[in-house]
């Protein structure tokens, strides 16, 4: 027992625990909640700070208790890994503070706030997950863990959206285990190795490893909302905005994302994915799950379904990066985990605050908000010209390398994807920045909920988008620094071709 | 401090202080300050223009993807051209924007950050970064009187730098992978460039958006009037301009042949010569016609980019006249555009009207190629880079070029009826901020090219051309004047009943008029589509019905149940702990 081993398990443990015993509280305990939720979320954060000084130099952590004989349980933490449980952690950390201001003295908080730690435990989980299976027990721990938060209102809608869901991400579940068990069945235990498990195996029949491929991604993609499978997502957004903002940024459809990175770069591994032909039918689905995603945005008026069908499209820019084979392109992909995930999360946390402190839900009664709250809009800018792509943001970063990596993949048709789908972001984001900023505010809002003295909203809203906001513009600024996602993404990529 | 270290001061203070200036929008009490501070902010950047050793060369590994900034013989005169510019427009502002001054001063420096970051960025994402932030921050300036025909062609603006900006990344992408370096000059730096026509081509019509390379022209005689006059100086100067360094830092200019897409550009920059100016000639606002003026003038530089793409060993040559021309086209359309918001204003005696009028006849001489003017040394070294290449029939297209002096002598006579300064005219006295921001202008046109400080264009300028008037720069002035004085002639005996006007946006208007049919006829037929779907629909559900209900019947009451639940997590955590040890 060292730190080494005990790191990975504290990062899980740190958000468990406090679930646990937030659950045990009564609903009255809002200062003990709060302590709670706020050292479980800094505990984590520093943790992996930890961790990414480790990896970053060359360390190694893992986490193995025997789960069966032959069957363990695996907490590794290898950079992709990092990459993502560095994101879903500081995003957790912000929108536990958003949904602090955010539930402020509405019922159930109990059950909210254990759900939502039980949640960033299973993506966390997801994350660090060193072998198929640690990655299906948490995926599918995910997928429960995120109904009740989901159906968190109780309205009639939100229980229609949950039963979606499950129904969903159930079925989804059920062939990612499919494909899990069969794979299992060629080969033993599958772990998670750069340059791809299965590789190790060179003699593998060609039929049952396309079959198990499908499989899986079409079980993750559930998740990651690849059309025709992301009925679930618009559907979703009538959870609380800070459950939709981590469900769109980090939990649930990037699991599923994540998922076919794994897949793809550390269970197939690079060459046999290429040798197999199986990443044109997904660069296709990419490409199809972009733009289609894309269009139906565009169709949106309310402004929560309208940010909806944009993570629908954007998520699909991960697939596209890992179904486009080369170093630049996977890099494109990486980075576009955190970026979108960032992104994302602003546009979100930006509209909480309008449906909240404005009662504005439609995105044909944006007129005016920029001046009264500036701040958010000023964050929602930020998101919506990092959607677009506009530089200095890091969505540029992303679709600049992702650019780049479909024209040494020889799909130079990615490009134009990439372009047409710049466009129609455009299409859908500046008009209501455009309302916000330039047209003359309404002569009262729905509701309005100022603060006596101070802040345009309170300060628990305004400063999760705010830093977030920030984080996109530093992330495209100083994309070379160390620290910098797409530094990460480099270091990924050399390890996965092997260079 | 060194020499070195004392210009990347300078090259840091350039890019940022722009920048900095905006923090003062933070508070109200700043805000107030933002007049007195912002114009400043340029002065860096012209500064570094007038004193940078040449070839200086910045890393800064830790920005963006590696950028670096350089200064060379273009970069410089590029600078300096939007530096002065930005530096008097924005003084000049000071005294003319009364309304919405955040706004405005927002918007100005964001773009005037972006424009002054172009010709330092020595690299294409660094570049692109100046290029996305100067166009969109121009919108701001577009739309500033928040006027229905001002939010009207802010909104054709936009789409345009949206599909510019789509058009240049493609072509940056291909560029990036053709050559796997994106720097463009510099130590280490192999040229980015690459002879792929296709490269060429999504560049050429990407920055062309810019430039008004005709027909992608259509917002910029809507756009460039609407702004205040300060603004459009800018806009019809400096930014403008934005799109030619675009091309010159991209296109394979002086290294490749790429003889198709050389002629496609000469033979669009001349059209756009004339077109602009025959356009032009039918419009009444005087705003309209000086950004027709700039399609046409924009044209003959087009004419000379075309020309370094067919004939790359003529490029040295044609690039120096392309710098003299810009740096000529810059200044002049920039006093014509700060002329016209003085001679708007109420100019009560006789003698500032006729100083006024003075003054805009200088830069409309100068444009009209008049002798002892920049508009002379521009068109001689325009003409002789082309006759360069006489087995091309570069001689015909000398002709060709005279005859546009023609029609810009014309465009400016037209234009100085228009704006000849009434006495009725104008609710505010021009203010002295006005007057001595416009003056220098004047008189920087005026001596410019003689107290220019690089060499490179000094010795082009001194052995190319004389201060006497030649035959060939004159007749083209002369014949305006002429035509001109019948037309002026012709109009009084005749006053004409009913006036031809070609809408501003001209090729616009039955563009978007085909677009509304076409869409028309699209949503019928989605409408149609769509009625027959839910026709489908709802005979489909009516089916369905039966079992949904059943279904919901069974788990609606489990739901409330499990929604009732305070304590719910702790039951889950149970059985998940319960199967764990099960297992």
């Amino acid at each position: 027992m060292n730190a080494r081993f005990l790191l990975p398990l504290l990062v899980v443990l740190s958000s468990l625990v406090p679930g646990l015993v937030i659950f045990a509280l009564r609903e009255q305990a809002v200062r003990t909640r709060r302590l709670l939720n706020m050292a479980g979320a800094t505990l984590k954060v520093a943790l992996i700070a930890v961790m990414l000084y480790g990896v970053y130099h060359d360390a190694s952590y893992e986490t193995r208790l025997p789960l069966l004989p032959g069957l363990d349980l695996v907490l590794h933490a290898t950079p992709l890994a990092m990459l993502f449980v560095t994101l879903s952690a500081v995003l957790w950390f912000l929108t536990t503070v958003y949904a602090i201001g955010y539930l402020e003295g509405s019922p159930n908080r109990s059950r909210f706030f254990g759900f939502f730690s039980l949640c960033v435990s299973a993506t966390t989980g997801i994350a660090m997950a060193g072998n198929l299976l640690t990655f299906v027990v948490f995926y599918e721990l995910l997928t429960l863990a995120t109904w009740p938060l989901v159906v968190h209102n109780g309205t009639p809608e939100a229980l229609r959206a949950g039963r979606t869901y499950l129904a969903y991400t159930l079925v989804g579940g059920v062939l990612l285990l499919l494909g899990a068990a069969w794979l299992h069945a060629l080969v033993g235990t599958v772990p998670f190795i750069e340059g791809g498990s299965l590789s190790a195996h060179p003699d593998l029949p060609r039929g049952p490893l396309i079959a198990a491929f499908a499989l899986l991604v079409l079980g993750l993609g559930v998740k990651a909302s690849l059309v025709p499978l992301h009925g679930w997502l618009p559907l979703a957004m009538v959870a609380p905005a800070p459950v939709s903002a981590l469900l769109h940024a980090v939990a649930v459809v990037k699991a599923g994302a994540f998922g076919i990175v794994r897949v793809c770069y550390d269970v197939y591994g690079v060459r046999l994915t290429s040798e197999l032909g199986v990443l044109a039918p997904l660069a296709l689905l990419a490409a199809v799950t972009i733009l289609y995603g894309s269009v139906r945005a565009l169709q949106q008026t309310s402004l929560k379904r309208r940010l909806a069908y944009s993570t629908v499209s954007q998520v699909s820019y991960i697939a596209l990066g890992v179904a486009v084979l080369g170093p630049i392109a996977t890099i494109g992909g990486l980075v576009h985990i955190v970026h979108q995930g960032v992104m994302k999360i602003t546009l979100f946390f930006c509209a909480g605050n309008l449906a909240e402190t404005l009662g504005v839900h439609r995105v044909d009664a944006l007129d005016g908000v920029g001046r009264r709250m500036p701040l958010t809009m000023a964050a929602f800018t930020v998101g919506a010209l990092g959607m677009i792509g506009v530089p200095p943001t890091a969505g540029f970063i992303s679709k600049w390398y992702l650019g780049v990596g479909a024209l040494e993949g020889q799909a130079g048709w990615a490009v134009a994807v990439l372009v047409v789908s710049t466009l129609l972001n455009a299409a859908y984001f500046l008009p209501l920045v455009y309302a916000a900023w330039f047209r003359p505010p309404p002569e009262s809002w729905p509701k309005d909920r100022r603060p006596r003295r101070g802040l345009e909203a309170p300060w628990l809203l305004v400063g999760p988008p705010v830093v977030t906001a920030l984080i996109v513009l530093f992330m495209g600024l100083f994309a070379s620094l160390p620290v910098s996602p797409l530094t990460w993404g480099r270091l990924i990529a050399a390890r996965e071709f092997g260079w | 401090m060194t020499a070195a270290a004392s210009d990347a001061a300078l090259v840091a203070l350039a890019l940022l202080a722009p920048l900095a200036a905006l923090g003062l929008l933070a508070w109200p009490a700043t805000r107030r300050a933002l007049p007195f501070v912002a114009p400043w902010t340029a002065l860096p950047a012209l500064v570094l223009s007038l004193t940078a050793e040449p070839g200086l060369v910045i890393e800064v590994p830790w920005l963006l993807l590696g950028a670096r900034l350089t200064l060379d013989a273009t970069g410089v005169v590029f600078l300096f051209l939007s530096a002065l510019l930005w530096l008097l427009a924005s003084l000049y502002a000071v005294g003319y924007v009364r309304t919405r001054r955040p706004s405005f001063w927002a918007f100005s420096l964001l773009a005037m950050a972006g424009n002054l970051a172009l010709p330092l960025a020595g690299d294409a994402i660094t570049f692109y970064l100046g290029f996305s932030v100067m166009g969109l921050a121009a919108y701001g300036l577009i739309i500033h009187d928040r006027s229905p025909p001002a939010l009207e062609a802010g909104r054709l603006y936009v789409a345009l730098v949206v599909v510019g900006e789509a058009l240049v990344l493609s072509g940056l992408l291909l560029l990036a992978w053709d050559t796997g370096d994106l720097r463009f000059a510099g130590p280490g730096a192999a040229p980015p460039h690459t002879a792929d026509p296709l490269v060429a081509l999504l560049l050429l019509a990407g920055f062309g958006i810019k430039a008004g390379l005709v027909p992608l022209h259509v917002w910029l005689p809507l756009a460039h009037p609407m702004a205040p006059s300060p603004a459009s100086a800018v806009l019809s100067g400096a930014m403008i301009k934005a799109g030619l360094l675009g091309w010159l830092r991209t296109l394979p200019l002086g290294e490749a042949a790429l003889p198709t897409v050389g002629a496609l550009a000469m033979i669009l920059g001349f059209f756009g010569a004339f077109y602009g100016v025959l356009v032009g000639l039918t419009q009444r606002n005087p705003k309209t016609l000086l950004a027709y003026s700039s399609i046409s003038q924009m044209g003959l530089m087009t004419v000379l980019v075309g020309f370094g793409l067919m004939r790359p060993e003529q490029w040295p040559t044609a690039l120096v006249a392309l710098l003299i021309y810009a740096l000529h086209h810059a200044l002049a359309k920039g006093a014509l555009f700060l002329g016209v918001g003085v001679a708007t204003s109420r100019l009560s005696t006789r003698s500032a009207r006729a100083i006024t009028l003075l003054g805009l006849a200088l830069p409309a001489f100068a444009l009209a190629g008049a002798p002892w003017t920049t508009g002379a040394v521009a068109k001689l070294s325009l003409e002789t880079a082309l006759a360069a290449a006489p087995e091309l029939r570069m001689d015909v297209l000398v002709t060709l070029l005279s005859l546009s002096g023609v029609g810009t002598t014309l465009l400016m006579a037209r234009f100085l009826v228009l704006t000849r300064p009434r006495p009725d005219a104008g609710d505010h006295p021009a203010s002295p901020w006005m007057t001595s921001a416009w003056l220098t202008l004047l008189i920087a046109l005026a001596s410019v090219l003689w107290l220019l400080p690089w060499t490179e264009l000094q010795g082009a300028i001194w052995s190319k051309t004389t201060l006497a008037p030649s035959w060939s720069g004159l007749w083209p002035l002369a014949v305006g004047v002429l035509l001109a004085g019948l037309a002026l002639l012709a109009s009084r005996a005749f006053a004409p009943q009913q006036r031809f006007a070609v809408p501003p946006g001209d090729l616009l208007v039955p563009v978007l008029a085909a677009l509304r049919a076409l869409a028309r006829t699209w949503d019928g037929a989605v409408a149609t589509l769509a009625r027959a779907y839910h026709a489908t629909r709802n005979a489909l559900l009516a089916n369905g019905q039966a079992l949904t209900t059943t279904l919901t019947r069974h788990l609606d009451p489990a739901e409330q149940h499990l929604g009732r639940w305070r304590n719910g997590g702790l039951a889950f955590v149970l059985l998940a702990l319960a199967l764990y040890l099960v297992l």
